[in-house]
């Protein structure tokens, strides 16, 4: 028992970690489900392509001798350029595979979706090939600050990174959406579209806002994910975006806080369950709780039970 | 699509000069390949042509999308390498095995259906999806500490197999057996389709609710779509196990699964031919396209967002393919529409001659509502509703809008349970009952906003409703035992039958018109047959008058009446129009947020003042 | 509206409706079940377009332009239901009501003049939508779709879904807000309520419009109240 409680400290930062970039690619699935109805299948694909525009930044950038900019500068257009790219590329498929549909029934939705999905998934294997590309991630960081030892936990100057962007960013969407008028409207927009309407709300705009939010997070998550663990390929979206789902359905699919939520827990649980389970196995975790949740517990944890009408 | 083209009308010799013809063609087939590698390409490509089918069978006919189903692929070329190989030294005959792995593979069919029962749409894909993964991680992961599965690569090298003394061995031999099972594929597609199986799953597909309200036990219906997807999936896997002499884990990911959704999607979702041809197409194009190998998968997928986009129903679409046109009777050389009503005339009169009135009400109570109420988390629909029915009595519920009609009419059929109450059919309660049984027990309804299933022929439509009047299995609807000779008959007879009443609206061509072709008042007449077929005793019509012109409006009146006193149904409805209540009614109930406010005869009713203020409002105090 | 026929698909809905409404006036439709009323409205707010006829605002024809440019130019709707944003608290659902506003102060300072008009709902300022009660919802639905400073406020059967005193409310309300010099047109089942606050009255059954006069005239016609109950060839339709 005393072998577990040790390690709890250092599965908590891990899981914070992983939860906080869980949580921002749950953040797309859900802005996305909440306004549309709609499950985003390419979204783990825009993340995966977020990855890789880091670390064509990152390779930019990267001279023979170390670093062109500051490490801090870097980092900071590393995502900025990958947000953008992502977030317009999010456009983009909202426009040509998802509005033509906006009118038919799901299905036939899911499987558009199931098409970009496969689509971008094969044209970065085949411009990018199969093999993974890696980021040199040490050439940014001065030798001494990269790990460090606080008691029993070891910290890595990464890990810390990217709980705090991964927390910026979902402050900053919290204000965005609390404070501002475009936010409110589309937080009206979600909740009854035809009724935002009558406001006067451009509905169109308010969807292309979201999954430009929404993708722009996603491509941010891949970037962060990219320096952590050094290495991006083309078969990572499937992964992340099966978990990423996960979360949001965990946190109550459509509620923003609720993906924020259900990111951090599994995250969390996922990390718990290293120390418990072989490391192979740990991507059951995450395919378990999604099942149990779907069959349980559909609206999450902290949803609404919404009957249906007939 | 043009209205006229109806379903397929070939004779029984065109079919016989076909399999003739297909026969023909499979025995020779395999020696015109000029190479080995054709061989094994014709082989995939009948295996793959199975594999649709079975996908067919779960996504195109009853709709469900399932995102597992390629590791029911899996499974069954596992089991092959478990029981034919040194693997675990198991060596079982393969006329053996085949079958087994089948059975075992459809168990886990069932498995993954009764897990994910209440998910719907997206929330099943995403479900099987995952389940999809669980399977993939496992045969990699399984070869520790146990070695079971060979883990990343696999199990290889099986035992030669043997069928009834031949070997099987040469591309050739595989490619006979391969594509023999194939056509049984399809044969059995096309015998399960025009079944009541194929029916329900496609009643499902449409619109799960109203299938559900005619009489289709949707649930087991869903097990046996997950089930027969995994059957067949399963026999698929084992014959290409022995025909690839290997398994590992990446046969059976994801891409192969989109892979085969295309096929489906390509030929058209339960279109039996265009799926095979869809196949067919998909396994053969890589090969012609061989320099563009790499952007084989990007295809696919814009292949899937174009076609959702501009063709969602195939390129040959759901609706009967290689159909002849028939042509309609009741239009001129000029196009020019004889007036269909006048047909109708034509019929009642001659009927009306055969029949005379013979029923009028009973004394004894047919349904009974205790006290019913339904509260909807703080909204109560209906509070404290007491009714009594009487055999053949004909009762009209009338109110404003919002007053728990149409609520009464779902706790009734079994849609939710009432909060608290009780409901008895003939003495018998039947509260909490699910609407298939309540269906089997007797009473039918229709729906205020028509649900009808679109893409259906009327003469399917009527025929679904006797789903819950006959028994027939898998087994007896894929051998053409008698018993499902005998109930396919009687299906047709009863459903004719109650088409019939309509006059030629519903019949002779219209029969394998598809139900969103017709014109809105034979929609509603059409949803009155199909709760008829059900040989129901009690009707609930739920505003069956609805929208239709003031002609139409007297017509259904009056076949309202027939029903009662020509055919003896007892008959509940919601209506509106007033007059047409006081034509039919032996009683009136009104009410008013969810509570009885008057009951009696018409004028009794139409007089009191509280429902006189219930429709004009209230006077301004 | 002028001549208006709106069709479903195939299905025409709406056969020929003229209805005229006029500066400061309350004008309201009538009808039962079926009889194509949501229809009108939602034709009006361009969520439906006409086949044929034309809609026009203020002498400018709106019939055929998307929502957003028709509610920009001046139409306000209170939904059937009331419809405000549930996760929304009240002051936002305020505030979404003035989105297309873009003068902030004067906004402001009409919000504080809806709280005074509504003291209920400034108690509950800061509380999402869904915890109001039925009462609550229909003023903070008036108070949305007025703080647009509509040209027309359109509402869609008030009484609906609501009990028999928060149907006298309700009506308490369109009237106050009409007195105030809003022009307002109410689509309704309640013919009574609906009369006795209205200035003129349309009714409509199966998608005609069948008889139109002032409401005082409308509320001792016999004839209205058998179209109202009757209807059909036996019950006998105005002609």
């Amino acid at each position: 028992m005393d072998f577990y409680l040790q390690q709890l400290p250092q599965q908590l930062v891990n899981g914070l970690t992983l939860g906080g970039v869980y949580a921002l690619i749950a953040i797309g699935y859900t802005m996305v489900y909440g306004i549309l109805s709609m499950l985003n299948f390419a979204h783990g694909e825009i993340y995966m392509i977020g990855g890789f525009v880091g670390w064509w930044v990152l390779h930019l950038l990267i001279g023979e001798s170390g670093p062109v900019l500051h490490a801090s500068l870097v980092i900071s257009l590393m995502l900025i350029i990958a947000m953008g790219i992502t977030g317009f590329l999010g456009i983009a498929v909202e426009r040509f595979a998802y509005r033509p549909l906006r009118k038919a029934p799901r299905m036939n939705l899911l499987l558009s979706a199931l098409g970009v999905s496969i689509f971008l998934q094969n044209l970065v294997l085949h411009h990018q090939g199969a093999k993974a590309r890696f980021f040199l991630v040490s050439s940014l960081i001065p030798e001494g600050l990269r790990v460090f030892q606080v008691g029993e936990v070891v910290f890595s100057f990464m890990r810390i990174l990217v709980i705090v962007v991964a927390f910026l960013l979902m402050a900053g969407l919290t204000i965005i959406i609390k404070r501002t008028k475009v936010g409110k409207a589309m937080r009206a927009t979600a909740q009854d579209i035809e009724a935002a309407s009558f406001m006067g709300i451009d509905v169109d705009r308010m969807i292309v806002f979201v999954f430009l939010i929404g993708s722009a997070l996603g491509g941010a998550a891949g970037t962060l994910v990219g320096l952590l663990f050094t290495q991006v390929d083309y078969y990572v979206g499937f992964q992340a975006g099966l978990k990423g789902f996960t979360a949001a359905v965990l946190g109550g699919i459509g509620n923003i806080y609720g993906a924020m939520f259900g990111g951090i827990l599994l995250g969390l649980l996922e990390s718990i369950a290293t120390t418990f389970f072989p490391a192979t196995y740990k991507d059951v975790v995450a395919f378990v709780v999604l099942i149990l949740v779907l069959i349980f517990r559909p609206w999450g944890l902290m949803g609404e039970k919404v009957p249906e009408k007939v | 699509m043009r209205p006229e083209i109806a379903g397929t009308a070939w004779s029984q010799r065109q079919k016989a000069i076909g399999f003739v013809l297909i026969g023909i063609a499979l025995a020779i087939v395999p020696h015109l390949m000029p190479n080995n590698y054709w061989l094994r390409i014709y082989g995939m490509t009948g295996l793959y042509v199975m594999l649709a089918l079975g996908l067919n069978v779960v996504a195109g006919f009853a709709g469900l999308l399932d995102l597992a189903y390629v590791a029911f692929f899996g499974i069954g070329g596992y089991l092959f390498a478990f029981f034919s190989s040194h693997h675990f030294d198991i060596h079982l005959p393969f006329p053996l095995v085949l079958p087994l792995s089948a059975l075992i593979t459809m168990g886990f069919g069932f498995a993954l259906g009764a897990v994910s029962l209440r998910l719907k749409g997206d929330y099943l894909a995403i479900v099987t999806l995952a389940f999809a993964q669980i399977f993939k991680l496992l045969l990699l992961n399984l070869d520790r500490p146990v070695n079971i599965t060979g883990g990343v690569n696999g199990i290889f090298n099986f035992d030669p197999i043997e069928i009834f003394g031949f070997r099987i061995v040469s591309p050739i031999a595989y490619s006979y057996l391969i594509w023999f099972l194939a056509l049984v594929v399809i044969i059995g597609s096309f015998r399960i389709k025009r079944s009541r199986f194929g029916r329900g799953w496609e009643a499902i597909r449409e619109d799960e609710l109203a299938a559900e309200a005619m009489g289709v036990n949707t649930t087991r219906m869903k097990l046996w779509a997950f089930a027969g997807g995994a059957f067949i999936a399963g026999a698929s896997g084992t014959l290409f196990a022995s025909f690839q002499d290997s398994v590992f884990p990446n046969s059976f990911d994801f891409q192969q699964l989109v892979v085969i959704y295309c096929m489906v999607i390509l030929g058209g979702m339960g279109n039996i031919v265009g799926v095979t041809l869809g196949a067919i197409f998909l396994s053969i194009l890589p090969e012609f396209l061989r320099e563009y190998g790499a952007y084989r998968m990007m295809s696919y997928g814009l292949i899937l967002i174009v076609l959702m986009a501009l063709r969602p129903q195939g390129l040959l679409g759901e609706i009967g393919f290689l159909a002849k046109k028939m042509k309609r009777p009741d239009k001129d050389e000029t196009g020019v529409l004889k007036a269909s009503t006048d047909l109708y005339y034509r019929d009642v009169d001659s009927m009306k001659a055969r029949r005379k009135a013979r029923y009028s009400i009973d004394r004894r109570p047919i349904l009974e509502l205790n006290n019913v109420t339904m509260n909807f988390g703080g909204l109560v629909a209906v509070d404290h509703l007491s009714l009594t029915l009487r055999e053949r009595e004909i009762l009209s519920v009338i109110g404003p809008n919002g007053a728990g009609k149409t609520t009464v009419f779902n706790l009734i059929s079994g849609i939710y349970p009432p909060t608290s109450g009780e409901i008895l059919f003939e003495g018998t309660n039947i509260t909490g009952l699910k609407p298939h049984q309540v269906v089997e027990i007797g009473i039918a309804r229709t729906f205020q906003n028509l649900r009808l299933f679109n893409k259906m022929s009327v003469l399917d439509n009527a025929k679904v409703s006797q789903f819950c009047r006959t028994k027939s299995g898998p087994l007896s609807i894929l051998f053409r035992l008698p018993r499902h000779r005998t109930e396919e008959m009687k299906t047709e007879k009863v459903a004719k039958e109650m088409l019939s009443l309509f006059g030629a609206r519903l019949t002779g061509y219209r029969f394998d018109q598809g139900a969103m072709f017709l014109s809105y008042a034979n929609r509603r007449r059409l949803e009155i047959a199909r709760a008829m077929s059900t040989n129901a005793k009690l009707l609930m019509l739920d505003e069956p008058s609805a929208g239709m012109n003031p002609q139409e409006t007297v017509e259904i009146t009056g076949f309202i009446k027939d029903l009662r006193d020509i055919y003896g149904y007892t008959i509940l409805v919601i209506e509106h129009k007033l007059n047409v209540v006081k034509t039919i009614s032996d009683r009136v109930i009104a009410l008013d947020y969810g509570r009885k406010i008057a009951e009696g005869s018409y004028d009794e009713v139409a007089c009191n003042k509280q429902v006189i203020e219930a429709y004009l409002g209230r006077k301004k105090n | 509206m002028e001549e208006v026929d709106t069709y479903y698909g195939s299905i025409q809905v709406l056969y020929g409706i003229n209805i005229e409404i006029g500066q400061g006036e309350l004008v309201c439709l009538l009808g039962g079940n079926a009889s194509g009323k949501s229809t009108v409205l939602k034709t009006i707010l361009g969520v439906c377009r006409p086949k044929r006829g034309t809609v026009k605002l203020e002498g400018e024809r709106i019939d055929g332009k998307p929502t957003k440019s028709i509610v920009s130019k001046g139409v306000a709707i209170v939904p059937e239901n009331r419809r405000i944003f549930p996760r929304l608290t009240v002051l936002e659902n305020m505030e979404i009501g003035a989105y297309l506003r873009t003068d902030k102060d004067q906004v402001q300072r009409d919000i504080d003049e809806m709280l005074t008009l509504f003291p209920r709902l400034k108690e509950r300022l800061h509380k999402p939508g869904i915890t109001l009660s039925g009462g609550e919802q229909q003023m903070l639905a008036m108070a949305r779709a007025l703080i647009s400073k509509p040209k027309v406020l359109l509402m869609d059967e008030p009484s609906m879904g609501l009990s028999p005193l928060l149907v006298d409310q309700q009506f308490e309300l369109i009237h106050k807000v009409h007195h105030q010099g809003t022009t307002v047109f109410v689509v309704e089942q309640n013919a009574n309520m609906a009369l006795s606050i209205a200035d003129r009255g349309y009714v409509l059954q199966t998608g005609s419009i069948v008889l139109t006069d002032t409401a005082q005239n409308l509320l001792q016609n016999e004839l209205m109240q058998k179209a109202y109950l009757g209807g059909g060839p036996e019950g006998g339709t105005i002609s």
